[in-house]
């Protein structure tokens, strides 16, 4: 497994405790407003709801260019999920991203943008969880066909610079 | 609106920690990983993430008792805001510049002997754009969502929500790389964020600040 591979958990689990201290530590400031507020406060200005709808649309197309896009033009949208043992098919995984992506861009445009944002982290955080995006960018060099040179410069495909570039002679 | 030199050096002063750690974290990172740099680096990723949620936390914070203490200074609020954010930019370019120039100058190449790999090296010339831009896309959403939590508006859980989301979004989004070959999505992205700064300061006039 490469370093990104291996960093892919600390990195989830390091995201859900920096999003638990985060929630936490606007607690109190939630109670102080309620203090000063009538019981049901205001809507959001349309300042606020141009900015939140615009940045969940646009998550929502990235999301969608990610997940779906990828699959799809790299041939793997029938393949199975690489990292899961499991005979659901990739078509079917696939379509339930773009549905639930495209929900939260409906959503987002109804300007339901809390419901919007929580549907695309649950749709995203399961992405990761479910495919590792450098298994399928392998599995995808192994698709191309045998006369085609492929060349690339990710750090999967470079060797390390400890590696001795010109090894002994027989 | 004015630059206060006092105002900005007190903001430096409560950001300094946090600014010279992840430089030097950033920079010994550089200086000990002997592979090639990537832009969906995960360990840089983090360091990105929680320097840019420090940042936002100790200076964007408006219920914070130094930025009520600030607030109680007689400061206007676009002075407020305009510091906020150059002392924001000043404590980025401290830890973006340092990393950009390791790996711009031949310092990283003398260190780790990766003279062997010149296609090395001339690949991981435009990584450090990549950490920018990283910068350039979360920071104004991590300001933005402090102010918009002391608003007297509800539905300020949805913007904790849309940062947990694009924060999310960026590791699949830049791992599965459709970066490269769809530039064009840079466009609106920079378009969002520069939308939430603009919101942000709109919406830095009317916060509510406890006494």
């Amino acid at each position: 497994m490469n370093i990104l591979s291996l960093s892919l958990g600390p990195l989830a689990v390091l995201l859900i405790i920096a999003l638990y201290i985060m929630i936490r530590s606007r607690q109190p400031q939630a109670r102080l407003l309620a203090d000063f507020m009538p019981a049901s406060a205001p809507p959001p200005c349309w300042t606020s709801r141009i900015v939140e709808t615009s940045a969940l649309a646009y998550v929502s197309i990235l999301a969608f260019v990610t997940i779906v896009l990828t699959r799809y033009e790299r041939g793997l949208l029938t393949e199975p999920l690489p990292n899961a043992q499991s005979p659901i098919t990739g078509l079917v995984v696939t379509v339930l991203f773009a549905a639930g992506i495209l929900g939260a861009l409906c959503l987002a445009l109804t300007w339901r943008t809390w419901a919007a944002a929580l549907l695309l982290v649950v749709l995203l955080v399961a992405y990761i969880f479910t495919t590792d995006p450098l298994t399928v960018r392998r599995i995808s060099l192994q698709k191309s066909p045998p006369n085609r040179v492929t060349v690339s410069l990710s750090h999967e495909a470079m060797p390390s610079a400890r590696v001795p570039t010109h090894p002994e002679a027989p | 609106m004015r630059v206060r030199i006092a105002l900005l050096r007190l903001m430096l002063q409560r950001i300094g920690f946090v600014t010279v750690t992840f430089s030097c974290l950033v920079a010994l990172y550089l200086l000990l990983r002997p592979t090639q740099l990537n832009s969906v680096d995960g360990f840089v990723a983090i360091l990105v993430f929680f320097h840019c949620y420090s940042l936002s936390s100790s200076l964007g914070r408006p219920t914070d008792k130094d930025s009520a203490f600030l607030f109680s200074r007689g400061y206007s609020r676009d002075t407020l805001w305009l510091n906020t954010m150059i002392a924001t930019a000043i404590s980025v370019l401290a830890v973006w510049l340092p990393a950009a120039l390791i790996v711009w100058t031949p310092l990283r190449a003398n260190f780790l002997s990766l003279h062997e790999y010149p296609i090395v090296t001339a690949a991981e010339r435009a990584v450090p754009l990549a950490w920018l831009a990283w910068y350039a896309l979360l920071l104004p959403f991590f300001h933005y969502e402090w102010i918009r939590w002391a608003q007297p508006t509800r539905g300020a859980f949805g913007a904790t929500l849309i940062q947990a989301s694009m924060i999310v979004v960026a590791y699949p989004i830049v791992a599965a790389s459709p970066w490269p070959r769809w530039p064009i999505l840079w466009i609106p992205g920079a378009l969002v964020a520069l939308g939430a700064f603009i919101a942000g300061r709109r919406l830095y006039r009317r916060l509510e600040v406890p006494a």
